[in-house]
């Protein structure tokens, strides 16, 4: 790496005493982190892709090179189908529900109304908390005897549900709960996007007859669209990595056989519970690329939108 | 005129009616969890259930605060969060620095090759990293559990974007007066980033303190358990005592709301901003 005129030293006098001291600074800064980055990330990614074309395991480390046999394993096992249909569907409904309802919050509040402020704080709360302790106060909400919601059902004579019982109840209540935990995230970022809105367009399409929802449409919509893009791609790559929640609310010892598979999950007990690693590594680029291929396609569709 | 004034006071009663009833229920769930930490079995279990407890209860935080494992969960996530978000901010600054204010051969491609892996997920990389970490007898130490996050390439976009924007004359100022680089960089550059490092820390500090994965990967021994890891370990240990499981969620979340409160406008731009900048 050479180095050529720096922006700070071009108007210093001692030119060359300079640049010395310059090529040191930026060496001594730039090799550490390079090294760190290739060591925690270039080197594990390169792996990661090169060892799930072979034979691996934890505990006879890496074998004989077997083409794409990895990934014949993971397209003839059941579960792996199951743990990537739960994610795909977990990923459109929580993405759905909290970018609308984000937006919905967010036109609400972005109004001149008393308690904005309270508002937007409760809204906002669950974003900044963890999901394990999350996990565990929506478990015992969910409760089958005496869960708050299951007991509120009952007294208003309708059945109780059996929220975490089963694979499918169970993926719609770790629905839920992150959709109620992610709301704030998406109603503060849309909060920005209003506000960045002249209101003069408002007024001039008020001028013209304009009202409540053709506004909204006509206006609101379509200069959110860089923020909805932003929004949907987080949404998207954050939902796809599902785990914590999904472990904690249902492979704990009192998930039984309501136990809910998704990519992560599926990963990590394919590695760290039968340690075919292999399988696991196939598995993680079959996550990568539904990631890149997720966030490559909403780039396309904005642009053509 | 008068018609367009009460068709405003009713939108501003529907508005408020739709919020607070959102408010509400958007916030019972903590509002139950304190209240069935501070009741008796007896109560918790009762149907109709209490809304409030009859007898405040603070036997299951006794039993908490004279539990010492939990303080080594507490005290293990502020090592980890702590260490790692003061490696991984500093570096992200400095690091920053460089890319917005010196220009070098390769300094694009060096900069790309940071930034590409932001896309790339960490579930996707585990495995290896937990081979690595098998090798180096990492498992179970404090070394295991913090190296993946010393660095970010999101943070060092995050500082270059920031320090961009500090006026090259005050640099070159500081250059005429006769400051090294170092200089430079701790007196005129840090000091006019104080917010940009405030934001991105307290940004690294809760992605750090919410880490699950690898803290359930490389931790095994009780001991160096995280505090979100030894937390989801309550269902199993105590099944059905959920005033306990409440009680623990309970001195878990309150520090994180009230330094919420406090740093309110630092902990939203860190989580929101910080990811529209980039």
């Amino acid at each position: 790496m050479m180095v050529e005129e720096g922006k700070v030293e071009s108007y210093g006098k001692r030119k060359i005493f300079a640049l010395k001291e310059e090529t040191f600074f930026i060496l001594s800064v730039l090799i550490p982190t390079l090294i760190a980055f290739f060591i925690i990330r270039v080197v594990p990614i390169t792996k990661t892709f090169i060892f799930s074309f072979f034979q691996w395991s934890l505990i006879d480390g890496v074998g004989s090179f077997i083409g794409l046999d990895n990934y014949f394993t993971l397209f003839k096992d059941r579960i792996f189908y199951e743990a990537f249909f739960n994610t795909i569907f977990f990923t459109i409904f929580t993405t759905i529900f909290s970018v609308v309802l984000g937006l919905l919050f967010a036109q609400l509040i972005n109004q001149k109304i008393k308690f904005k402020s309270v508002y937007e704080t409760i809204i906002f709360i669950p974003v900044v908390l963890t999901f394990v302790p999350v996990s565990l106060i929506w478990m015992w909400l969910f409760d089958w005897d005496n869960g708050f919601i299951n007991i509120t059902l009952q007294s208003l004579k309708l059945p109780r549900v059996a929220w975490l019982a089963t694979p499918r109840m169970s993926l719609v209540s770790v629905t839920i709960v992150s959709i109620w935990k992610v709301i704030g995230y998406n109603m503060v970022i849309y909060s920005v996007g209003l506000k960045n809105i002249p209101s003069i367009y408002y007024e001039a399409a008020r001028i013209d007859g304009a009202s409540g929802f053709t506004l909204f449409r006509k206006i609101t919509l379509p200069l959110l669209k860089p923020i909805t893009l932003f929004v949907l791609v987080m949404a998207v790559i954050n939902n796809l990595k599902v785990f914590t929640q999904v472990y904690v609310m249902t492979h704990g010892p009192q998930g039984g056989g309501a136990q809910v598979e998704v990519l992560v999950s599926d990963i990590y007990a394919r590695g760290f519970v039968y340690f075919k690693m292999g399988t696991a590594a196939a598995e993680s680029m079959v996550l990568l690329v539904v990631v890149l291929l997720m966030t490559l396609l909403q780039f396309r569709l904005a642009r053509e939108m | 005129m008068r018609s367009y004034r009460i068709k405003l006071v009713v939108s501003r009663v529907v508005t408020h009616i739709i919020l607070f009833l959102s408010s509400v229920a958007i916030i019972f769930p903590f509002f139950w969890m304190v209240s069935t930490s501070l009741k008796l079995n007896s109560e918790i279990l009762r149907v109709p259930p209490t809304i409030f407890p009859h007898v405040l209860n603070w036997g299951f935080y006794n039993k908490l605060i004279h539990d010492s494992i939990f303080w080594r969960y507490f005290l293990n996530s502020i090592i980890v969060a702590s260490t790692g978000t003061i490696i991984s901010t500093f570096d992200s600054l400095i690091v920053g620095f460089i890319f917005a204010k010196f220009s070098f051969r390769g300094k694009n491609a060096v900069f790309i090759l940071i930034l590409a892996t932001i896309m790339i997920p960490f579930q996707c990389y585990m495995i290896p990293l937990y081979v690595l970490s098998v090798r180096y007898n990492l498992v179970n130490t404090y070394p295991g559990l913090i190296f993946p996050i010393i660095i970010s390439s999101f943070g060092i976009f995050f500082m270059r974007q920031n320090i961009q924007s500090i006026p090259d004359t005050l640099l070159e100022a500081a250059k005429i007066d006769g400051a090294s680089i170092w200089n430079i960089f701790f007196r005129v550059v840090t000091p006019l980033s104080v917010s940009a490092i405030v934001t991105l820390g307290i940004f690294q500090f809760m992605t750090a303190w919410g880490n699950f994965i690898w803290p359930l990967i490389i931790t095994n021994s009780r001991e160096m358990f995280v505090l979100e890891l030894g937390l989801s370990k309550f269902i199993g240990e105590f099944s059905v005592d959920y005033g306990f499981i409440m009680a623990g969620a309970t001195l878990a979340i309150m520090p994180v709301i009230i330094v919420f409160l406090i740093f309110k406008r630092y902990v939203v731009e860190g989580i929101t901003l910080s990811g529209l900048k980039a």
